[in-house]
């Protein structure tokens, strides 16, 4: 349960509010670098944190990220052209660089300089691995670039997509933490999914019902481990980092590649599920890429030409009753991002905490909320910078182990959970 | 089948302006909740979060000592998971207060157990194993109490690890009554 102050807190990213400051902190997913594949590439829509963006390459393949609408009189730059050294508005051909600099307004007179009085406000965006990055806050605290394994490694083995979610960031970010759901609504997946299947691992997961769940806090964020027996005297742990604000990464299941996501908000009401798949020591094979793109383990399908997922509120998520009652899926409602994302959104837009009731097996989510909540103040109230903008925090990894009974995951796992370049991932 | 006629009978009712349509329901009733402290560095943190603000029925309480059973069995876990012993436990409130653990799980929906670096494995296995009887949720904090605790701070969260089906472990003091309050405890 949250109170209502708080549950605005948490959910609000909007300019000038603390948790829309918090993330301003970071450098988020804006958008995947092949939306904008070459130099003079078309110009693309982007929305974040509630404010609305153009994102262009100029002619020397320059990344810009600024204001959307003119600065003349507010026409939306998408229609713009793509011209040379910058983006000319379709209306009267301002023309701007990739810093929102106006380098031209056509109807001064040659000699003028007034255009050089004209900005619009500007973010940088920058290629790292698939994704183009922006920060949104103060340049004087902009901090280093992201250091996440799958986005550093080479890009033979690594894969990213993105989808439209349409609910709130929070409420996303909560299920990656939630491991106590995957029991049961991914129950389905671990026999058959290409990504997924044939991993020793999932055999304890689907022997032991009832885990139990450890908690630990760390640098950038937490570690969840969840526990299922094992053989004689061992447990299976599987172990979810979250690193704050919104990156969080499932276990590993054999020698298949480790997925994860990072968590956006578009507004308050809509979010991005970035979501990457990687292998820290070898290339995807092409099987491997294929199934990703066909919508396999933690991607989907999609509406064609478009980031919304096939499956969506409007077709009722295309449920399959029949699937449902035989078993195949638990909830009818076919891939595990769609699973989460069907339930999520049917929470509404916002969903309301303080009706929820919630249960000890809910720690990591009351943990989680606690450290953003926290953390928004401090940076408010002392301008204290928060965890996980260090990119030392990024260096975390997911771990599915078998350990003693009497060694605690933190302990046992230690290396495991960072990154170690060139050494496989802990998986069973 | 039929396909949806209303807004409401579709998934796309997941709106803001849907969402007044929700049942307004009576207020959630509070878990019954017991939070012992199982050493004294817990205790000053259960009685702290004690007088943090208005709590909903939790009783705060600290592990005092057990009370062997007269009835000469042994004091072993499966003998209380069992219930074959008479074996039960004392506790006392902030206040000053004496308790049984028997009593105080009458009727208990979980038990939160607090431990700091100092720990107390026969606290723990006391109460893990009561609750496990009863069938009571059982859930742990682990606040290490100052640095270079590491050693003993594992020592309790694997004393806790099989009697608390969720343990969390944190440095941050302020954990507890935040996770209470989650809890509607
Ligand atoms: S509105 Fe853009 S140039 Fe006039
Ligand atoms: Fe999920």
């Amino acid at each position: 349960m949250l109170k209502q102050d708080i549950n605005e807190l948490l959910t609000q990213t909007g300019p000038g509010t603390p948790m829309g400051e918090l993330f301003r902190q970071y450098w988020l997913p804006a958008l995947l670098a092949e939306e904008l594949p070459e130099p003079g590439s078309p110009p693309v829509r982007v929305k974040l944190l509630s404010e609305r963006m153009i994102a262009f390459r100029d002619d020397d393949g320059n990344y810009g990220l600024m204001d959307e609408f003119c600065a003349h009189r507010g026409v939306s730059m998408w229609f713009g052209k793509n011209e040379g050294n910058g983006l000319r508005c379709a209306y009267h051909g301002w023309k701007y660089d990739v810093t929102g600099q106006c380098i031209d307004v056509p109807s001064e007179p040659a000699e003028s300089s007034f255009c050089e009085k004209v900005k619009l406000t500007s973010y940088p965006l920058v290629k790292v691995g698939d994704i183009l990055w922006t920060y949104m806050g103060d340049p004087a605290s902009q901090p280093p670039l992201p250091e996440w394994e799958f986005a550093v490694v080479p890009s033979e083995q690594t894969f990213t997509s993105k989808r439209w979610q349409e609910s709130n960031w929070l409420q996303a970010l909560e299920g990656g933490i939630d491991s106590s759901h995957v029991s049961w609504l991914h129950s389905g997946g671990l026999k058959s999914d290409p990504l997924f299947k044939g991993a020793k691992g999932n055999e304890y997961n689907l022997n032991d019902m009832r885990p139990f769940f450890e908690v630990v806090d760390a640098e950038g964020g937490l570690f969840i481990g969840a526990r299922r027996n094992a053989e004689e005297g061992h447990y299976y742990w599987r172990i979810t980092p979250w690193v704050m604000p919104s990156f969080t990464m499932v276990p590993p299941r054999g020698d298949h590649p480790v997925h994860g996501h990072l968590w956006v908000p578009i507004d308050d009401e809509n979010c991005w599920v970035f979501t990457f798949d990687y292998h820290p020591v070898r290339a995807l094979t092409p099987d491997e890429v294929q199934a990703m793109k066909d919508g396999h383990g933690v991607h989907n399908e999609y509406e064609p030409g478009s980031f919304r997922p096939l499956q969506n509120k409007d077709n009722d998520y295309l449920m399959d009753r029949e699937a449902q009652r035989r078993g195949d899926t638990f909830s009818g409602v076919k891939g595990i991002a769609m699973q989460d994302a069907s339930l999520q959104e049917s929470m509404g837009p916002i969903v309301d905490r303080t009706k929820e009731r919630l249960v000890s097996t809910d720690t990591g989510i009351i943990k989680a909320r606690q450290m953003l909540r926290r953390s928004a103040e401090e940076l408010r109230d002392n301008g204290t910078t928060p965890p996980g903008v260090d990119p030392a925090h990024h260096q975390v990894r997911s771990v599915a182990i078998v350990l003693p009974k009497d060694q605690p995951f933190i302990e046992g796992s230690r290396d495991d959970l960072t990154v170690r370049p060139g050494v496989r991932q802990t998986s069973v | 089948m039929w396909n949806p006629t209303l807004l409401s009978s579709c998934a796309r009712a997941a709106t803001a302006s849907e969402a007044r349509f929700r049942i307004n329901g009576p207020e959630p009733t509070p878990r019954a909740t017991r939070v012992i402290a199982l050493d004294p560095g817990a205790a000053e943190l259960v009685a702290s979060a004690a007088d943090d603000r208005p709590w909903h029925g939790a009783h705060f309480l600290t592990f005092e000592s057990s009370l062997p059973a007269g009835d000469g069995h042994e004091l072993t876990v499966e003998a209380v998971v069992r219930g074959d012993t008479t074996a039960d436990a004392i506790l006392r409130s902030p206040d000053g207060v004496e308790t049984r653990l028997s009593d105080e799980l009458e009727g208990a929906d979980v038990a939160v157990m607090v431990a700091t670096g100092d720990g107390n494995p026969e606290a723990a296995v006391m109460i893990g194993a009561a609750c496990a009887r009863r069938g009571i949720m059982t859930a742990g904090l682990v606040v290490p109490n100052g640095d270079g605790e590491a050693r003993r701070v594992d020592r309790t969260v694997s004393m806790l690890r099989p009697y608390a089906m969720v343990l969390l472990v944190s440095k941050d003091k302020g954990d507890l009554p935040e996770v209470l309050t989650a809890l509607r405890a």
